[in-house]
């Protein structure tokens, strides 16, 4: 049996005449392939050419769990959404109002989570429909049953039959065809498509260049011929001088312009491409990425590479943080600085690794033998993974302290254009002090008041002091003296709250007071404060406030919570609802920073958080605000 | 004498070198003038440096005079470090605004080359002295008497491996071809790179006896050859040499065995007329001789490496016969 689909389903062969061009603010668009035809290639792409045209763009990307799924399955969808506006973006929207996909299967996996606007654009590969295996024409057939509860509008696009025409393998060519309708679609400037597509290959023979240029060009060409609308989202401010890149790879250029000298890992999804893009780059200005031969090794090189006087950092994700917890406890305990990042992703377990979640940070805090105070602090944009690298390393060596950045999935993958940082010397400390120890410098000098002291570095004239993971003194000998032990634990848990001191109350973004604060942190900020502006703006009395300090927290919360009638985290973890059955206020398992706030400010805080393993929508927040407000 | 497109070519070819050694400089000047303002400034004038230090994430977050507070209790330097900072400080400006006069040279007829070397690395080595003194004095230990000397020179010798990765590359133009460079070789460590301009004088392969495995060394008629020795980040040796010379290029990055690393161009067609920088028609020829003996052992090379490939599993069952000790059996 054949289906066809409801509109606009067979390619015209007249051009239109004239396409209808839509201005808008801001436009949602996806494209879908299988694994390995390079649909996220192609979206990352479109979404940096945007950017660099002066749009405001993020980018997610929609990665399957395997390397390489089977094709032709829901599961195995490979893609990205981008999302581009006339002004700022900062998270990936609602519903997707345009898609290009390469097959009906990886459509369906968007359909099937309402990913798509009821009335979105779907560009589609037309090659299944006719397709000599029965099977697959049965699939397709079925698909479009389904697809059909929406109101998609439907044009098909004969991508492999174009593609052949240039390419022997069209898997190898679609996504630059793609690229072509997208870039005509959203008058993209095809000499800044080219530019990029020539630095995507810039290591590869200029014939590969020239290839996906003709490819680029045919999707162009088709879409000129074939299409009757046109996307205009005008773009803002291009005097600003700005860069492009992925949360991972602002990361890694953080540690590099910190002074960060070693990067210690072990590959795990989705942090391993910051150590991929260190390693192209750290070794031509005097860093090392050191890939040890287990997640445990790996910190543990990171700490000996402190201890000795570089103050280094080792990037993991969930299930690698689980097995540094030993070694976390040792650099704890030797004061050693240390630099950790942890790449959220879905748990528990192996969980879901390449999609996004926050649900690391009670682990990080507490899951140590002993007391096991640190800092923990997380970026909630891609900037800020940039420059909190630059603050962590200050943190680590001013306090002698082992400092997370809490990352995530969704910021590790997205792209999003920021200011060009202006390189600070002052970021990189200077050379650790190597002069002789004054007499009676002692290796944990504890400031009795503030638990701080000055670390010495080995090889200095008089430093000679044995480290140790036990409980020790101040000259570091072992003591097995309990009112030591109260003492030491009370001067290393002491440095947080020293730390807290200096720390400034949160941002309130809206009304200081009012009748429902939301809480976040990490990479849910854009669609938090977006979701918040909607509600004003409606009449709502919303204000949001972004925690990026988690321990110690930042100072002023109390106060600022009594200031609402409600005070609710939005949390990308998981949470009981408080009407499931079995579940009251006794037993309710809540979001993890709900829980911490309660427990610290004893407000009752409460929480809305989801595990769908994708980034918040606004719009969902919308309506928990309406929800909680009604 | 030299041509002056070919010195135009070489200070292009040498300055992206040198402009990374600027700004090595450029970022120490900056971070210790911060720390003489932060030592000698009020609390203001801290706070300001202290939020520096804490990047843009902290904007809003941490209030920088509070963290400043604490900060300072990690630094060894004290306020006693800001005159002998001052002093290093000037040192590196000094050698920063130098520029090229720290590493475009002429060596006068009749003159050293290895002493013009020397003294031109002791130049530049004036900026680690420099650095070296600033470390000393913020770690609370600058001797006025053992170190001073420092700041007015440092010798190539004393020059750690990081330090010799900075070198800027030197351009030395010879005004005859009267030298010896031979014994260059002590300097050629780190990223330390020279090039020799010579103009229509030198003798038949001035550095035949400088090839060692690392170094990339190369003999041209071409300045527009250069490119490859250019990007090399390891040590090595160029002369722009005139046409009769020997000509030839080796290159540590064309591979491990040596008849990928040399390439052999040109020979002499004269046997050597004169003497040069010392060194006979005979030694010249010897120069000469060097360079065939070893493009002729590259040459032979290949067939035998070819023949017997070294495929992973065979290295592994190498390796276990030899932890065997079969000899023993």
């Amino acid at each position: 049996m054949s289906c066809t689909p409801p509109s606009d389903s067979a390619p015209s062969t007249t051009a239109p005449t004239a396409a209808t061009v839509h201005t808008l603010p801001e436009h949602i668009l996806e494209i879908l392939s299988d694994s390995g035809e390079g649909a996220q290639k192609c979206g990352q792409s479109f979404g940096a050419v945007s950017a660099k045209m002066g749009n405001g763009a993020w980018t997610v990307e929609i990665i399957p769990a395997e390397i390489q799924p089977p094709p032709r399955t829901p599961e195995g969808a490979s893609g990205v959404r981008i999302r581009i506006g006339t002004d700022e973006v900062t998270n990936w929207g609602n519903r997707t109002k345009l898609v290009i996909a390469f097959n009906e299967q990886v459509l369906l996996s968007r359909h099937r989570v309402q990913a798509l606007a009821d009335d979105a654009i779907i560009l589609i590969e037309n090659m299944w429909e006719t397709h000599a295996d029965a099977n697959i024409r049965q699939a397709w057939a079925d698909a479009f049953a389904e697809l059909s509860t929406a109101n998609y509008r439907f044009i098909q696009v004969p991508m492999e039959e174009e593609c052949l025409k240039i390419v022997d393998n069209p898997r190898r060519g679609k996504n630059m065809f793609a690229l072509g309708l997208m870039s005509w679609i959203y008058h993209r400037d095809v000499e800044k498509v080219k530019d990029q597509i020539a630095m995507q290959f810039r290591h590869k023979p200029k014939e590969v260049y020239e290839r996906n240029v003709r490819l680029l060009e045919a999707g162009i060409a088709w879409a000129q011929t074939h299409l009757d609308f046109r996307f205009d989202i005008p773009t803002g401010d291009v005097s600003e001088d700005l860069v492009v890149m992925n949360g991972n790879t602002a990361l890694a250029m953080g540690a590099v312009m910190s002074g960060l000298e070693l990067c210690s890992m072990y590959p795990i999804t989705p942090a391993t491409s910051v150590s991929h893009y260190l390693s192209s780059i750290f070794d031509d200005m005097g860093g090392v990425v050191h890939q040890a031969e287990d997640e445990i090794a790996a910190i543990g090189v990171a700490i000996g590479a402190s201890y000795a006087g570089k103050v280094a950092f080792t990037v993991t994700s969930g299930p690698g943080m689980a097995l540094k917890t030993e070694f976390i406890g040792l650099a704890v305990m030797s004061e050693t600085p240390l630099v950790i990042v942890d790449v959220q992703r879905g748990g528990p377990s192996t969980g879901l690794p390449t999609k996004v979640e926050q649900s690391d940070l009670l682990s990080t805090l507490f899951a140590s033998p002993g007391d096991s105070p640190k800092v923990v602090l997380a970026p909630s944009t891609i900037e800020e993974c940039f420059h909190c690298m630059i603050t962590a390393r200050q943190i680590a060596e001013t306090f002698r302290a082992v400092v997370v950045v809490l990352s995530d999935a969704n910021l590790a993958t997205g792209q999003q254009p920021f200011s060009r940082p202006k390189l600070q010397a002052n970021w990189h400390a200077l050379e650790p002090n190597l002069g002789p120890v004054k007499d009676g410098h002692q290796p944990f000098g504890w400031d009795a008041e503030t638990g701080l002291s000055q670390r010495i570095v080995p090889g200095r004239l008089g430093g000679q002091y044995t480290a140790t993971g036990l409980a020790h003194n101040e000259d570091s000998h072992v003591s097995y003296d309990p009112y030591n032990n109260q003492r030491t634990s009370a001067m290393r848990s002491r440095k947080l709250a020293v730390l807290q001191s200096t720390l400034e109350p949160p941002r309130v973004v809206g009304p200081e007071s009012n009748d429902l604060l939301l809480v976040g942190w990490g990479s849910t900020r854009g669609a938090i404060e977006e979701a918040a502006e909607k509600a004003r703006a409606e009449g709502l009395g919303v204000s949001s406030t972004h925690l990026t300090f988690l321990s110690p927290l930042q100072p002023g919360l109390k106060e600022i919570f009594s200031r609402f009638q409600h005070v609710m985290t939005v949390e990308i973890n998981y949470s009981d609802e408080a009407d499931d059955p079995y579940i009251n206020e006794e037993n309710r398992r809540r979001g993890q920073l709900s829980w911490l706030l309660r427990a610290t400010t004893l407000v009752d805080v409460d929480c809305w958080t989801r595990v769908l393993g994708q980034p918040l929508s606004p719009g969902d927040i919308l309506q928990v605000i309406k929800k909680k407000l009604s | 004498m030299p041509s002056d497109a070919h010195t135009k070519h070489l200070a292009a070819v040498a300055k992206p070198s040198l402009e990374g050694f600027r700004s090595s400089l450029a970022t120490t000047i900056a971070q210790l003038q911060s720390l003489v303002a932060e030592l000698e400034g009020d609390e203001a004038a801290r706070s300001v440096h202290m939020a520096e230090h804490l990047g843009a994430f902290a904007q809003g977050r941490v209030n920088p005079n509070r963290f400043a507070q604490f900060a300072q209790g990690q630094q060894a330097a004290t306020p006693a470090a800001a005159p002998v900072l001052q002093r290093a400080i000037a040192v590196l400006q000094e050698v920063h605004q130098a520029g090229t006069q720290l590493t475009h040279h002429t060596l006068q007829p009749g003159k050293n080359l290895r002493c013009l070397l020397s003294h031109s690395l002791r130049q530049i080595g004036r900026a680690f002295g420099a650095a070296r003194v600033a470390q000393l004095a913020t770690a609370g230990c600058f001797d006025e008497r053992e170190h001073a000397p420092l700041l007015d020179q440092y010798l190539f010798r004393y020059w750690g491996p990081e330090q010799r990765k900075l070198a800027p590359m030197l351009v030395i133009h010879i005004e005859d071809g009267d030298v010896q460079a031979t014994n260059l070789g002590e300097f050629l460590d780190g990223a330390v790179k020279v090039i020799l301009n010579f103009g229509n004088l030198c003798s038949a392969a001035p550095l035949a006896r400088l090839i060692s495995p690392g170094v990339f060394v190369v003999q041209t008629t071409d300045p527009q050859l250069l490119a490859e020795f250019a990007a090399w980040d390891g040590p090595g040796v160029a002369a722009i040499v005139p046409q009769d010379c020997a000509q030839f290029v080796h290159n540590p990055l064309a591979g491990t065995a040596l008849h990928q690393r040399l390439n052999l161009l040109h020979l002499p067609s004269h046997a050597p007329k004169h003497a040069f920088g010392g060194l006979s028609l005979q030694q010249q020829m010897e120069d000469v001789h060097q360079l065939q003996v070893l493009a002729k052992a590259a040459e032979s090379a290949p067939a035998s490496e070819e023949a017997s490939p070294a495929r992973p599993v065979d290295k592994l069952a190498a390796l276990l016969l030899n932890k065997a000790h079969l000899e023993e059996v």
